[in-house]
């Protein structure tokens, strides 16, 4: 993905960006203080939310000509917590990341079902995959979401502070997936936090949102708490 | 899965209820009518035989209709959850099935010329159901989000029901009784002859809302992410609010309006077979609700003789503590 | 010696207060005296079942009764003298509301429309001199006969409420009675012989001071009936008829022991349900109806006046035996004429369905009530 002096926003802009290409098999954290837009200039990546003035290309294509169905297969999106859906099973959440693959009914065929278990496999939660979700954990349901995702088979995993509702083993155990995954699936894993140490470890590319401006930009270099600190948040 | 295998299982079990109740249905009317007599009226019509008058102008099309109604209500129902999110959400919850009464109100109470004669009650109803339904379609246009088309809906609702009592307060004592029993909801009114054309609409709107099953599967997730799952929103609004005002509309127009199986159904459905899979919840739904309808059928011609009770009352009667006391089983699990 | 003033006081007020004490026991002792004088009087109500007068002199007591106790429920005592207090009714009354159309059709026939200042609802008038009074603006409409607006009552200087009787205190009777307005409960509803219906004129006539007119057209009409009736018991043959109409999900056909049964018996007719109990209806299915009355002539009292608005009611009830008969009969063309002058007229009733239901003996000439339904 290939984004160009995008400025994002709804009536004025929120945050802008010069350059940002977004590569296969590497994970970026989006790092800034709260309401800065963090939320809006990730949905303004995978088109839910118009951007004001830019380009966002994919393979040369630009985003804006796409169909809802064809960004369902590019872009998954996780929210930062999944509350449970009452009746509903863990492997009927997940397989419902299949839809834009499946025909009619919704009715999923041997390889749609083999790439839900797959997905339970790769998140290691095999074992929670007839539980309610209502039943699980918040750390449980956010696995599961992200599976959900995983499903879905998109190039790019957006993710709006995974880790914000997960006690401190869970947030490992969740990044630690995610690095995996940008690895083994080539897939582009691209996620906001506010958890700096977090972020600081398990990232290939840091993103931030400039303390002094609405500029967005890449921090490259050897980077510590205190440099981030400083470039992204007020004293 | 053991769930997928339980879930088909119960959904056979509802398919071999149906003739049961048909049955009980029959036989719970008061005059007692021999199964003889019962083929005889459908062979060999005998017009001045009362007996075979009951069969096909009473029990038969009272059958039908519960059937139709029950099933109508229940798809509407859960579809207006599902797009709403809401399990407090039913059929009526757009106000399209005030746009009915509020035609039947000025057809039968006011003097208006337009609505005499040519139009029946059927008509008006009906005509009261397209109407709102336009209503509510050209807004879920214009709004974004769902909740603000629950709240529309909900001021239509309220606003015809008021222009109802008005007309109400000003009309003369017979039109006002004739009102009043329609709106107390009858499955007695329908004849024999309309019910091909209703069955036509109704396999139209079920046809329709069997469609749309996977994008309202995507829907229980919620709008926003329905939308990246690929599911284009307006259009399924759309859709849902086309058939279910079909539907409701139809009901309402031949029937009345018939309260809480629409909202009770569906959620006994969801409670019964722990799923959100609108593959199985729309089957479910659809024989549920008309077995449902004609179980309280059943009680509202056994009680007749002694109390006579209006079909609404008993749905609620029956209804409420059924779905109270799922609701505490699965509160104890 | 000299008497110390606070003494002389003393003794002053208790002369006073005994004084008042052997005048109230007096008053006390003659008032029960009458009213023991008064229950030894005769009872000149021959039929009506819930009323009863009884004259001595300048005093006529009226006693309401309770048609579930039989006790009465509330007593009047009419008197041609200036009262002071409520325990006393001045009659004749120079205004009156009254919240039932019957009442309207008794006082029409006393020519006491013009005592009339309240009543609930234009809408069911039908006497032309009421409607006058009402355009003009000296009636003034109340709502519903629970829910009347006191206020506007009490503008209207009314001196009696008349009310349908229900077992219970009139709302707001307390309030009315500081007022000075006496509410009277009316029971000519719960009467079942049609005789006793029209013998509740006497009340009206003792209100408004016209007794003897009152006494003059009910034995009038009693005559008439009574003579009808006779005329009927002489009939051969039994037709059968049907009465009533659904409402929801049930037929409601009146009850063996009802004011309309009671009609129907006194016409000559074959009713099917004359044997049961009960003065009310009895909640019947459709069905029901259908298969117990397919051989029945006539169909009395569907409520609709034409069959199209019949069968916009309800389109089944097209397979009723009468229905292909053809003879239906309804008052609903003028409800409000009924429903005034039907307490009052039973003699006309009865003349309609005789002549309805046995037109060789009874030639139809212009029915009164009723009209055919077509």
């Amino acid at each position: 993905m290939k984004i160009k002096n995008l400025y994002i926003g709804y009536t004025k802009t929120l945050l802008e960006i010069e350059e940002l290409n977004l590569e296969a098999g590497k994970v970026y954290a989006l790092i800034g203080a709260n309401g800065r837009g963090k939320t809006t200039f990730m949905k303004s990546l995978i088109g839910q939310i118009p951007s004001l003035s830019g380009q966002i290309t994919l393979d040369g294509k630009d985003l804006t000509t796409l169909l809802s169905l064809d960004k369902s297969k590019l872009f998954g999106f996780v929210n930062s917590r999944f509350a449970g859906v009452s009746y509903m099973r863990a492997k009927e959440y997940v397989a419902l990341g299949r839809s834009p693959y499946t025909k009619a009914f919704g009715r999923l065929s041997a390889k749609d079902e083999a790439i839900v278990d797959q997905s339970f496999e790769t998140m290691e939660i095999e074992h929670l995959a007839n539980k309610f979700t209502e039943d699980l954990s918040d750390g449980e349901r956010q696995m599961l979401a992200i599976a959900k995702v995983l499903a879905q088979e998109t190039e790019y995993i957006f993710l709006d502070e995974p880790t914000a509702f997960l006690d401190y083993s869970n947030k490992k155990k969740v990044l630690q997936m995610l690095t995996k995954i940008a690895k083994d699936e080539n897939k582009c894993i691209f996620y906001s936090s506010h958890d700096l140490e977090m972020a600081l470890e398990y990232s290939d590319v840091k993103v931030c949102v400039l303390k002094e401006n609405n500029q967005v930009s890449i921090i490259s270099g050897k980077l510590d708490l205190n440099s981030l600190l400083n470039i992204c948040f007020q004293d | 899965m053991i769930s997928q295998k339980r879930n088909r299982f119960l959904l056979l079990l509802l398919l071999v209820i149906m003739p049961i109740a048909f049955i009980s249905h029959f036989a719970a009317g008061e005059i007692s009518i021999s199964w003889s007599t019962f083929g005889d009226a459908w062979i060999s019509f005998d017009s001045s035989n009362p007996e075979h008058i009951i069969v096909r102008e009473f029990r038969f099309p009272r059958f039908i209709m519960a059937c139709l109604a029950g099933s109508a209500l229940s798809v509407c129902g859960l579809m207006m959850q599902t797009l709403f999110n809401n399990p407090l959400a039913g059929p009526y919850i757009l106000g399209i099935n005030s746009g009915s009464s509020l035609f039947v109100a000025i057809s039968l109470m006011t003097g208006l010329s337009i609505f005499q004669s040519d139009f029946g009650l059927v008509s008006s109803a009906l005509i009261g159901a397209f109407i709102f339904g336009l209503i509510i379609l050209s807004i879920s246009f214009k709004v974004k989000q769902g909740v603000s088309l629950l709240l529309i809906g909900l001021m239509l609702g309220s606003f015809s029901s008021a222009l109802v009592s008005v007309i109400q307060y000003l009309s003369e004592a017979n039109s006002l009784k004739m009102f009043t029993m329609w709106i107390m909801g009858s499955l007695q009114l329908v004849e024999s002859d309309q019910l091909p054309f209703i069955s036509v609409l109704f396999l139209f709107g079920m046809l329709g809302s069997f469609l749309i099953i996977k994008p309202l599967n995507a829907f229980v997730l919620g709008e926003t992410e329905a939308v990246l799952l690929g599911i284009s929103i307006r259009k399924i609004r759309l859709l849902i609010i086309v058939f279910t005002a079909l539907l409701t509309g139809l009901i309402t127009a031949y029937c009345g309006p018939i309260a809480f199986i629409g909202l009770a159904v569906p959620n006994l459905v969801k409670i019964i077979f722990k799923t959100q899979d609108h593959r199985i919840l729309l089957p479910a739904s659809l024989i549920g609700g008309a077995i449902f309808i004609v179980l309280c059928d059943i009680i509202v011609q056994l009680t007749a003789q002694w109390i006579p009770l209006p079909i609404n009352a008993v749905t609620s009667l029956i209804g409420a503590p059924m779905v109270i006391y799922f609701i505490v089983k699965r509160l104890a699990q | 010696m000299l008497k110390n003033s606070r003494t002389v006081d003393y003794f002053y007020n208790m002369k006073i207060l005994s004084l008042v004490l052997i005048l109230s026991a007096v008053m006390f002792s003659c008032d029960s005296q009458k009213e023991n004088d008064n229950l030894t009087g005769e009872n000149i109500v021959r039929y009506a079942k819930y009323l009863r007068i009884i004259e001595k002199g300048n005093l006529t007591t009226i006693e309401i009764l309770s048609p579930e106790t039989g006790e009465a429920e509330q007593t009047l005592n009419l008197t041609k003298e200036l009262v002071k207090t409520n325990h006393f009714l001045q009659v004749p009354v120079s205004k009156m509301a009254v919240l039932s159309s019957t009442h309207v059709g008794m006082l029409s026939k006393l020519n006491e429309i013009d005592k009339i200042v309240g009543i609930t609802n234009r809408l069911y008038v039908f006497n032309e001199e009421l409607l006058e009074n009402i355009e003009k603006g000296k009636v003034v409409e109340l709502g519903e006969e629970g829910q009347i607006p006191v206020e506007s009552l009490l503008k209207t200087k009314c001196k009696t409420l008349i009310y349908s009787g229900f077992g219970k205190e009139y709302p707001y009777q307390k309030q009315l009675n500081a007022a000075m307005v006496k509410c009277i409960a009316n029971y000519d509803w719960r009467e079942v012989h049609p005789l006793g219906k029209a013998e509740w004129i006497l009340l009206f006539g003792y209100l408004t001071g016209k007794e003897k007119e009152a006494k003059i057209y009910f034995d009038k009409i009693e005559n008439e009936y009574l003579a009808l009736e006779e005329k009927a018991k002489k009939l051969k043959n039994y037709p059968t008829v049907l009465e009533g109409n659904l409402f929801g999900e049930s037929w409601f056909a009146p009850a063996g022991e009802s004011f309309k049964a009671q009609l129907l018996k006194d016409a000559h007719v074959h009713y099917q349900y004359v044997d049961t109990k009960g003065t009310g209806s009895l909640p019947l299915t459709l069905e029901k109806i259908l298969s117990d009355n397919l051989d029945t002539e006539h169909w009395i009292n569907p409520g609709f006046p034409t069959k199209e608005k019949l069968f916009t009611f309800h389109p089944k009830l097209k397979y009723l035996g009468p229905v292909t008969k053809n003879k239906i009969y309804d008052y609903s063309k003028s409800g409000n004429r009924y429903w005034e002058l039907s307490a009052i007229e039973p003699q006309k009733i009865l003349s309609d369905y005789l002549s309805i239901f046995h037109p060789t003996e009874f030639p139809k000439k212009n029915l009164y009530f009723y009209q055919e339904v077509k």
